[in-house]
């Protein structure tokens, strides 16, 4: 491939998912939260946030994406279980996520080819995370503070994803990790 | 090779890079900077073209986006590209053009001169010879030719954001993208020639290449050249098609077209204006030109196209044309000026320059029949509708002609709000388009450069400023242009002729189509009021051309006519596309393999190595069978059925749909939905249950678990999945927002693997040593977790297919190591992988239904004989409850489900059934087959029907009506065809 890629995509290993939803108004939902996953849960639509290896994404008003390390999401999930009380709901979405990441100097086009979204740094600094449109499947999209994206997709699209990628950086030069 | 047109100096071409082409097989030579019309022209090409109706003689009229009659192929065979504006084609080396076939002239040649406008529409009325006459119409419709084979070129979308999109990059769209930038905003700036500057492209100045170099130096502004606006949605949603690869086949991996996809906060649309033509007697002839293209020609493109002009105006602007052409040596006849007393400044220059200007007369008829070779003149009277005095002729080659200029207000009008005419600028202005679009420049009315430029910078700064960019205020004032005065135009719509139309030799409005001034008054009066309706009686701004040129000319011809004003006739409506647009562009990519997404299960490269079949499930690629060496389907499918049902075999059923539900109330919540009950349902265990309508329909059918105390897994099918999770969460939402419960979709999360068959047992003991297995431990309908080969897993006891049977779940990143290890730990057992199909015969033996294969949308558990499956007396009720006591479900004459027993054949999904002694075609219908397929158990063929009332038809013979015509006779049977009692399951 290109000496000089314009685009590099990076399948990352699997990561420990956890679907949380909850009831911001219940008492105690937030600080229980934090401390169980070291994070503050991310309360501003479409921002994410992280501590160590510990990343929260806001997916909703009542629904967050937790990811850790693999392995680590059982004995999270039930840290999570025994600090959380009222209505909630915890589920592991390990298996369901495959994640990605594009970077390079013309990765803003290929987003532009796949995705309605407007991921111009005006609009989508490093922070932001939303779930959208991703050509004819959806993904969750991070930015990253080196200007690169995370994309979490779902695994049965994922083949799908990954040659449309393909496809879309051709024209640019891409690099595969 | 001589290009006796050519200038010897001057104009933006590159006279240093020749560019060989040709041209109907006529080979030439132009400069980069060239259009293929430029050349054409510099070349002393005349004719390019014959005409669609009429087959006369046309040349280039136009030199840009208006031109009607220079329409080319380029390209070779599956490459071929048809019906481009030669104006607008960029000369390459190795460019062939041919001009565009009309079908029309093969398919009606001399006969067309009989055929009166509307014969389309008259053939309407004597309906029994339609038959010939479509033939006859058929082989008529079309311009160029359509290529052969695939098209092998790529095409793709790009999405846009911007604060400011800017359409047009002349004088008011440059202006107009400076401001917005200085402000701060985001801008998008288009245009559809490679270069931008618009009309300055023609003049001398400077200030167009600094403002694009200033633009350019703007990080946040984005500059997209050769693309074309092509329509305008609600919210500022725009289309723009980029010609990316001007040479086809030059670059095979590149992107030929581009459909930018961009959404804006503010449009500001500059998009120019196009003169009109004056309409009058043989207007058509090779070398009626507009003056504003003969301008062009001469100074952008240092081309003149004739040696002795005429220039016939209504206004002073045209002036400039003749000045023009003096200044390049050739000679101009005179200026026929159809106001009695022409007085701009205009005026003046041309008369102090020795030009003879002609006041208060009109070119009538131009001479000629190749080319033009004289225009006969004659004095107008002052309402211009005759005569005043006899006629004369002048010499020349080149009549450029101006009947003032018409906004190109397409775009902007495509939202629906009409131009509306004004009286004073004698043109159809835009109206407001609202959604934050705004125009400027001469789009908008503005008459001079110095009204282009500041109606421009003053939309950039106000559009910015409603995005939150700048004060409004303009930054900084365009450079000064001194412009002449100009003297008031006359309105000119028709030029009058000694003859009346009908009897003059004819005066066209449309020249692509050959719409006839006559055409448009015997519409007229043949009762034809609105412009629409004419328009589609005699094809008036038809074809690729849509009326740029003649529209309005033809607008005003019809309010005369119709003895109205133009403002109360108005314009045909203007919709997307301003001009054709590829169906690649609009493809884009989504194409053979992206059409639609392929969704894949963790061990779809398992199925893949194994050579399975596919089947088409949703999006989800399922294998159907496995065939070995060389076997039919219906081999494969026995040997899979009789695997499953003697020793062991496995199958991915990991496309199921799965929810995951949670919280307090997550019981009450599945009791209300499901016909099933739950609340007494107990930790470890699942049931099945059926999902109805409000209408009391039957949605879909699945097993729910309960894995926890407030926690379940439910399953879908894997067609409506999707469905079935939007179903929940419209009541949780909408309805019932009081219960605590949680709906997670986790059909990608869990891997399933289904081993069946008497020995899945014995496979799975070989992986599992924390899971008791035994009959008496793990019963039919438990749920338990535990490991397989490791890896944490759920396990049900669940049987689709009758035998005994376990569904193995795990995290679908482990998903293919878990089916691989029992793949191997079944290989002593000689474990067997099936498919769909096999999937469905081993149901069908059990009388199992599937969803929207036994269903049709309209069966109610009653009808499918589930009543079992529909509790009572639920505190709540549950969906559909009500509607299940409603009396047309109760009837007993509904369709109910059945087995069918035929002796031979498999009978075919769909066929009809009639009772016996009727025939098939005539009798009442009683019902159809649904599933049908043969059982290598039973070894005959078995089969699934919905028949009225047939529970209580058992024992009876009905007709199936197949589709090769024979009717064999089928029986009435249970649909439980194998292992009625359920044994082979509990063991």
């Amino acid at each position: 491939m290109s000496d000089d890629p314009g685009v590099v995509l990076h399948a990352l290993s699997p990561r420990g998912c956890l679907n949380l939803r909850g009831d911001l108004r219940e008492a105690g939902f937030r600080n229980a939260t934090a401390t169980a996953t070291g994070v503050e849960l991310p309360l501003e639509p479409r921002t994410w946030r992280f501590a160590g290896d510990t990343a929260v994404y806001w997916l909703g008003p009542d629904e967050w994406l937790i990811v850790v390390p693999a392995g680590r999401e059982a004995d999270l999930e039930r840290g999570l279980r025994d600090t959380l009380a009222g209505s909630f709901s915890i589920v592991d979405t390990s298996g369901a996520n495959c994640f990605l990441n594009l970077s390079g100097p013309a990765v803003g086009r290929v987003l532009q080819k796949s995705s309605p979204y407007d991921f111009h740094p005006r609009n989508f600094p490093a922070g932001r995370c939303v779930q959208t449109v991703f050509a004819k499947a959806s993904a969750l999209v991070a930015g990253q503070a080196d200007g690169s994206f995370d994309l979490v997709v779902r695994r049965s699209y994922a083949d799908y994803v990954r040659l449309w990628i393909e496809d879309a950086a051709e024209e640019y030069g891409l690099a595969r990790r | 090779m001589g290009a006796p047109g050519r200038l010897p100096s001057g104009g933006r071409i590159d006279r240093d890079r020749p560019i060989p082409f040709s041209f109907n097989g006529r080979e030439m030579q132009g400069f980069a900077g060239d259009t293929l019309a430029s050349a054409l022209l510099a070349h002393g090409v005349t004719t390019v073209a014959r005409s669609f109706k009429y087959g006369r003689p046309r040349g280039i009229v136009g030199h840009g986006v208006e031109e009607p009659n220079a329409i080319v192929d380029v390209g070779e065979d599956a490459g071929t590209i048809p019906n481009l504006r030669a104006t607008e084609i960029e000369l390459f080396a190795g460019l062939h053009a041919r001009t565009s076939r009309a079908a029309w002239q093969g398919a009606v040649g001399p006969f067309a001169r009989h055929l009166p406008a509307g014969f389309y529409y008259k053939m309407f009325l004597h309906a029994r010879g339609f038959p010939t006459w479509e033939r006859f119409l058929r082989a008529t419709a079309g311009l160029g030719d359509v290529p052969g084979g695939a098209d092998p070129d790529t095409y793709d979308h790009l999405n846009h954001h911007c604060d400011v999109l800017v359409v047009g990059a002349g004088p008011a769209g440059l202006a107009a993208a400076l401001e917005a930038c200085r402000a701060g905003a985001r801008v998008m700036l288009v245009d559809e020639q490679a270069e931008f500057g618009g009309s300055l492209l023609a003049e001398q100045g400077t200030w167009a290449a600094e403002a694009v170099a200033e633009l350019e130096s703007c990080p946040d502004a984005c500059l997209l050249r050769r693309g074309t606006a092509s329509g305008l949605y609600d919210h500022n949603f725009v289309t723009v098609v980029e010609r990316r690869v001007v040479e086809p086949r030059s670059a095979p991996a590149g992107t030929r077209e581009r459909l930018h996809r961009i959404r804006a906060g503010q449009v500001v649309l500059a998009t120019g204006a196009i003169e009109r033509p004056l309409v009058f007697a043989n207007n058509d002839r090779p070398g009626v030109m507009l003056a504003s293209s003969v301008y062009t020609y001469l100074r952008r493109y240092a081309v003149v196209p004739g040696e002795r002009l005429v220039v016939f105006t209504t206004n002073d602007h045209a002036y400039r044309t003749a000045i023009a052409w003096q200044e390049a040596g050739r000679e101009v006849a005179a200026i026929v000026d159809a106001r009695p007393e022409p007085s701009g400044a205009r005026v003046g220059d041309a008369v102090r320059a020795g030009i003879d200007v002609i006041a208060g007369h009109a070119v009538i008829e131009a001479r000629g029949r190749h080319r033009v070779r004289e225009a006969v003149i004659a004095p107008l009277d002052g309402a211009g509708d005759t005569l005043a005095g006899p006629s004369r002729r002048l010499g020349c080659d080149v009549i450029a002609c101006s009947g003032g200029w018409n906004p190109t207000v397409h775009l902007g009008s495509q939202t629906g709000r009409k131009p509306v005419w004004n009286e004073g600028a004698v043109a159809f202005l835009p109206a407001d388009p609202g959604n934050g679009a705004a125009w400027a420049g001469s789009a908008g009315g503005a008459r001079t450069l110095r009204e282009c430029l500041e109606t421009g910078a003053a939309a950039g700064a106000a559009a910015a400023a409603r995005t939150g960019h700048g004060d409004g205020r303009v930054s900084r004032v365009a450079p000064d242009v001194e412009e002449p005065s100009e003297g008031a135009e006359r309105a000119l719509f028709l030029v009058p002729h000694r003859r009346p139309p009908s009897r003059a030799p004819k005066q066209f409005v449309d020249l692509q189509l050959d719409v006839t001034a006559a055409d448009i008054e015997l519409a007229a009066r043949e009762g034809y009021e609105s412009v629409e309706h004419v328009k589609r009686y005699t094809a008036m701004g038809f074809g690729t051309e849509q009326g740029k040129l003649g529209n309005v000319n033809g607008v005003a011809i019809l309010a005369r006519a119709l003895g109205q004003d133009i403002a109360a006739t108005g314009t045909t409506m203007f919709r997307p596309s301003y001009t054709p647009v590829t169906f690649g562009a609009v493809a884009g990519r989504d194409v053979r393999g992206f059409f639609d997404p392929e969704r894949h299960t963790p061990m779809h490269g398992w199925h893949e190595d194994q050579g399975a079949v596919w089947e088409d499930v949703g999006r989800w690629k399922r294998p159907r069978y496995y065939p070995r060496d060389g076997e039919s389907m219906r081999q494969a499918v026995d040997r899979e059925c009789l695997a499953a049902r003697d020793g062991v075999a496995i199958l991915d059923a990991s496309t199921l749909g799965k929810i995951d539900i949670q919280g307090a109330d997550a019981a009450v919540f599945l009791d209300r939905i499901y016909t099933t009950g739950f609340l007494r349902r107990g930790v470890g265990r699942w049931r099945d249950g059926l999902m109805l309508h409000e209408g009391g329909t039957i949605f879909d059918d699945g097993v729910t678990a309960r894995i926890a105390e407030h926690r379940y897994l439910v399953h879908t099918t894997t067609g409506n999945a999707e469905a079935v999770f939007e179903w929940l969460e419209l009541w949780r939402q909408t309805e019932w927002p009081d219960l605590d419960v949680y709906c997670t979709s986790v059909t990608d999360h869990w891997a399933t693997a289904a081993l069946v068959g008497p020995k899945s047992r014995d496979v799975l003991r070989k992986l599992s040593d924390d899971i008791d297995l035994s009959r008496d431990a793990f019963r039919f309908m438990d749920v338990r977790e535990g490991r397989v080969a490791g890896v944490p897993a759920r396990v049900f006891r669940i049987s689709f297919s009758g035998e005994l049977s376990f569904e193995v779940n795990v995290p679908a990143h482990r998903g293919r190591e878990v089916w691989d290890a029992l793949v191997d730990a079944g290989g002593e057992f000689g474990i067997t992988p099936y498919g769909t199909e096999t999937m469905h015969v081993l149901r069908a033996e059990k009388g199992f239904i599937i969803v929207g294969q036994d269903t049709d949308g309209s069966m109610t558990p009653g009808d499918m004989g589930m009543d079992w499956s529909v509790r009572a007396n639920k505190p709540f009720g549950f969906l559909g409850d009500r509607s299940l006591s409603l009396a047309d479900h109760l009837r007993e004459d509904r369709l109910q489900f059945v087995g069918l027993a035929s002796a031979d054949v498999v009978l075919p999904e769909g066929a009809p059934l009639v009772n016996a002694r009727e025939s098939a075609r005539a009798g009442p219908n009683q019902g159809c087959v649904t599933s049908g397929y043969y059982s290598a158990r039973l070894s005959r063929p078995i089969a699934l029907g919905l028949v009225r009332g047939g529970r209580k038809r058992l024992g009876e013979i009905l007709h199936c009506s197949l589709a090769n015509g024979r009717d064999i006779p089928v029986t009435i049977v249970d649909p439980v065809f194998y292992d009625p009692e359920g044994a082979a399951q509990d063991v």
